[in-house]
């Protein structure tokens, strides 16, 4: 009889477990933004929380001091639904209530282009042009209309549907790093010009700049398995030598249309010689497996002389490359220009995101609000932010006087500026590096928290970079096409890339002649790139007409 | 007359007996039920997602409202070059995997049985098991740094022993699918090699004593009585393997393949992550996913009733 009684019981309750399982707790996450009657506004929201960002103890996105900030001294409460640890999984979720047709959030960032497109569509969301017209502050307007092409991303039929998050504009553009310590030893020049660049390389691969008697080092490390254009170990400065095109990227050609870099003749030189160079052994024999993780470790061991990366690889992976190889010294210097003199960088895109808003949302004057007092902390221009963002976090006074050492505040640093919804200190396009190239040059103190923490802690060498790539900024090539896949991107696009990587690699590894080039150019066309450049174009005309 | 009475009385007690078994074993019945729960909302609702493959899919239209097409996304995948090639490379790589991932653990578990050291024998086992836990993420670092012609450790035995040449290992169309079989199968073996070892020691040993008598050595006790009694095992295995012959192992590829590759790497799943993931072509990564299911399911079935004609095995 117990045991049967038993047996029912677990039946029960494994039943009921899987049942409750599947009960939908739609009620309780569903929220809208609402108004009481002292002009105090909800607002909700959904992003991303990476895993490094930290919170003082009890706290969490919902409760922080610039929540607290923004109830407090804008009536704007903040609530935050949900949150995903990565984009693609904030993406999915994101996709899935569009698709399920559940309530969007007030306001929420999306950066993925597609899906920015499939949610104007869908007419989930509202235009702002309206909005930014009445509500935003003079200096908001005059970021605005500092970069127009920002708010391509989410303009359809010459409507804007979004904010744009910028990015530091050229924060991730890459210069020259090389090991000092070898230019020294085999009494080297820094490199002016690509000739320069082959002697120095033929000098590290020929010469034994390591003194351990082999013949194991190489010139330059390169990452090419996801495009010779990338963030790291990259290599559109070979190609921006040659002509004013990089792989990868759709730029103004000389009619000001938009063109494909990657088929654009003037990459020939470049594979050519990119080619010569592997033959002579000053890439590494791999190159063409290596993806940017992968490519840096010869950097990093001690194996490779030079590495194009972004200012901000004096922290990573630069000091890996000190502290293994004791005696190393590394130096940024700018990028060296080809034969006709030209100079040319991958440039990184203006915007890291869109701010969408839900139609039904009804604040924009305060979000607009909030958004001009968070940039008005890094013109250093708010009321309320004068050292740092919060005393506690991102410095606290002594004396008197704001102290931003990691040691000397309690419980180490934290940036508030994380919190914010734009995930971030906000930034536009350039400032951050005039502010360093400001700082470097004229070597005053750091002024706030932003300006010590983002610059000044980063080191000499950073800043150093920092202002040699803002000095560089008129020899990036941008990709301008930020607009969704085209339907033919959609269908080619996979099959175009591929045969590019592929007739790449095998011109570079010398597996195909360099006719291989215009072979691809004409198959290229042929398959959808004639097609796909006219609808770029055509999305092109739509945005920059009238806004 | 008689003959349907007896019918009639011999249903009505088939009947009885099968109220009677569920009257006993209700609760064990339910207890099944929240798996099947999970099996019907888990596998069989998402199913119902594969219309996508027949549409034009547009997320805020959700399959109810997207534009149908019919079958052209089929058409596409046949119609373009790089498709036929991908579905060729998956074919050539998973047949050679099925082949040596049956034929090398049975070796391998025969030789093994051989050993009467059980130390020994269980150390083999557990080590040769041990790759099967690792993640391609981690092997494809690891094989990377071992397959490289710039000091791989490979390499580096290659030139010592033989004076060849240093082998791009993963950057050579030549090479690239070997490295594939190679490891997958090292990875992977020590798996079926259980398997088999578990049906090694369900054999009746009367059998052996029996061939002992009859005056069978070593090879011929192998031959006529460990393979045709490990015979329904080898079959189950194959057949199972069968149903993956379009898994060419995307894990494995994605890891290991570069554009230098591309002609003979690139598998139907690579090729769907990156049109449909990395492109957000869907209903096109479905199609292509839906055709995957289909010859899997026709290889399996087919399978299944070779085994049951020619081996009179039944797997389920």
């Amino acid at each position: 009889m117990l045991k049967k009684v038993f047996t029912t019981l677990t039946v029960t309750v494994l039943t009921a477990g899987v049942l409750a399982g599947c009960t939908d707790n739609e009620s309780a996450s569903s929220g809208s933004s609402s108004e009481s009657k002292d002009g105090k506004v909800t607002i909700t929201t959904v992003r991303t929380l990476k895993d490094d960002t930290k919170f003082r103890d009890g706290e969490d996105l919902n409760n922080n001091p610039i929540t607290r900030w923004s109830e407090k001294e804008l009536g704007i409460t903040w609530k935050t639904l949900w949150t995903a640890p990565n984009d693609e999984q904030y993406h999915n979720k994101i996709r899935l209530s569009l698709s399920s047709g559940q309530k969007l959030p007030d306001v929420f960032k999306v950066s993925d282009g597609q899906l920015i497109s499939d949610l104007i569509r869908s007419g989930k969301v509202m235009p702002v042009d309206e909005a930014i017209e009445k509500y935003a502050s003079p200096r908001l307007k005059k970021i605005f209309n500092q970069f127009p092409e920002a708010f391509y991303p989410a303009t359809v039929d010459g409507k804007r549907y979004g904010i744009p998050r910028f990015s530091g504009g050229n924060g991730s553009d890459s210069l020259l790093w090389i090991r000092k310590d070898w230019l020294d030893k085999l009494g080297l020049q820094p490199p002016k010009t690509i000739e320069d660049l082959e002697k120095i390389m033929d000098a590290f691969v020929n010469k034994d700049p390591d003194g351990n008697g082999k013949k194991d080092t190489i010139g330059l490390t390169l990452a090419s398995k996801n495009g010779l254009a990338t963030w790291l170990a990259d290599g559109s400065f070979i190609f921006g030598a040659y002509g004013n095109y990089v792989p990868g990227s759709w730029s103004k050609g000389e009619d000001g249309s938009l063109v494909y870099g990657s088929v654009q003749p003037s990459m020939k030189k470049a594979l050519e010689k990119l080619n010569e160079w592997y033959k002579k052994g000053y890439l590494d024999k791999e190159v063409g497996i290596l993806d940017e993780q992968t490519a840096i470790e010869s950097f990093v061991s001690g194996k490779s002389g030079i590495i194009s990366a972004p200012p901000w690889a004096a922290d990573w992976p630069i000091t890996d490359a000190l502290k293994n190889n004791p005696g190393a010294v590394v130096e940024p210097y700018p990028l060296p220009s080809g034969p006709d003199g030209k100079i040319g960088r991958r440039g990184e895109g203006l915007v890291t995101g869109m701010f969408l808003f839900s139609k039904d949302f009804k604040h924009m004057d305060k979000f607009f609000e909030y958004l001009d007092e968070a940039f008005a902390y890094v013109y250093n221009d708010s009321k309320y932010f004068k050292y740092g963002l919060a005393e506690g976090y991102d410095y606290v006074m002594k004396d008197g006087k704001p102290v931003y050492d990691d040691k000397e505040i309690p419980n180490g640093r934290l940036d508030p500026g994380a919190y914010f919804i734009t995930e971030a200190i906000p930034t536009v396009p350039y400032m951050l590096y005039d502010l360093v190239e400001e700082l470097y040059t004229t070597k005053r103190e750091p002024k706030n928290a932003y300006e010590y923490t983002r610059i000044v802690s980063l080191g000499d060498s950073f800043m150093k970079a920092a202002t040699i790539v803002n000095q560089q900024n008129q020899y990036r090539i941008e990709n301008e096409f930020t607009g969704p896949p085209t339907k033919t991107m959609q269908k080619r696009f996979e099959f175009l890339t591929k045969m590019e990587r592929e007739t790449f690699a095998n011109i570079i590894y010398g597996r195909a002649p360099l006719s291989a080039f215009d072979d691809f150019v004409k198959k290229w066309e042929e398959s959808g790139g004639k097609e796909i450049t006219k609808e770029v174009n055509e999305w092109y005309q739509s945005v920059k007409g009238e806004k | 007359m008689q003959p349907t009475v007896d019918l009639k009385q011999q249903t009505a007690a088939v009947g009885t007996r099968k109220q009677w078994k569920l009257k006993g074993t209700w609760q064990l019945h339910t207890m099944l039920l929240p798996a099947l729960v999970i099996v019907f909302v888990f596998q069989y609702i998402p199913m119902l997602g594969l219309v996508m493959a027949f549409q034009d899919y547009e997320p805020w239209l959700g399959f109810l409202h997207s534009p149908w097409v019919g079958l052209e996304h089929f058409k596409t995948m046949f119609e373009y070059e790089d498709a036929r090639q991908v579905i060729w490379n998956t074919l050539v790589i998973s047949t050679l995997k099925i082949i040596f991932n049956l034929a090398i653990p049975l070796a391998f578990a025969l030789l093994l049985n051989e050993i009467y050291v059980m130390k020994f024998k269980r150390t083999v086992q557990t080590i040769v098991y041990l790759p099967h836990f690792l993640s391609w993420v981690i092997l494809g670092g690891i094989l990377i740094d071992m397959l490289s012609p710039e000091g791989g450790m490979v390499n580096r035995v290659l030139t010592a022993l033989f004076g060849i040449e240093p082998i791009f290992f993963l950057g050579d169309n030549d090479w690239f699918r070997t490295v594939v079989v190679v490891t997958d199968v090292w990875k992977e073996c020590g798996f079926n090699t259980i398997v088999f070892l578990a049906a090694l020691t369900s054999i009746n040993p009367s059998l052996y004593e029996a061939a002992i008598v009859d005056g069978a050595n070593r090879w011929q006790q192998t031959i006529y009585i460990t393979l045709p009694s490990m015979l329904p095992i080898i079959i189950v295995v194959g057949t199972l393997s069968l149903g993956n012959i379009l898994n060419a192992g995307f894990d494995q590829i994605l890891n290991l393949y570069n554009p230098l590759v591309y002609k003979t790497g690139d598998i139907i799943d690579t090729y769907v992550y990156r049109v449909g993931l990395l492109n957000g072509d869907f209903s096109y990564a479905t199609a292509v996913g839906l055709f995957k299911s289909i010859i899997s399911f026709i290889l399996v079935v087919t399978g299944y009733r070779l085994a049951y004609k020619y081996a009179n095995y039944k797997i389920f």
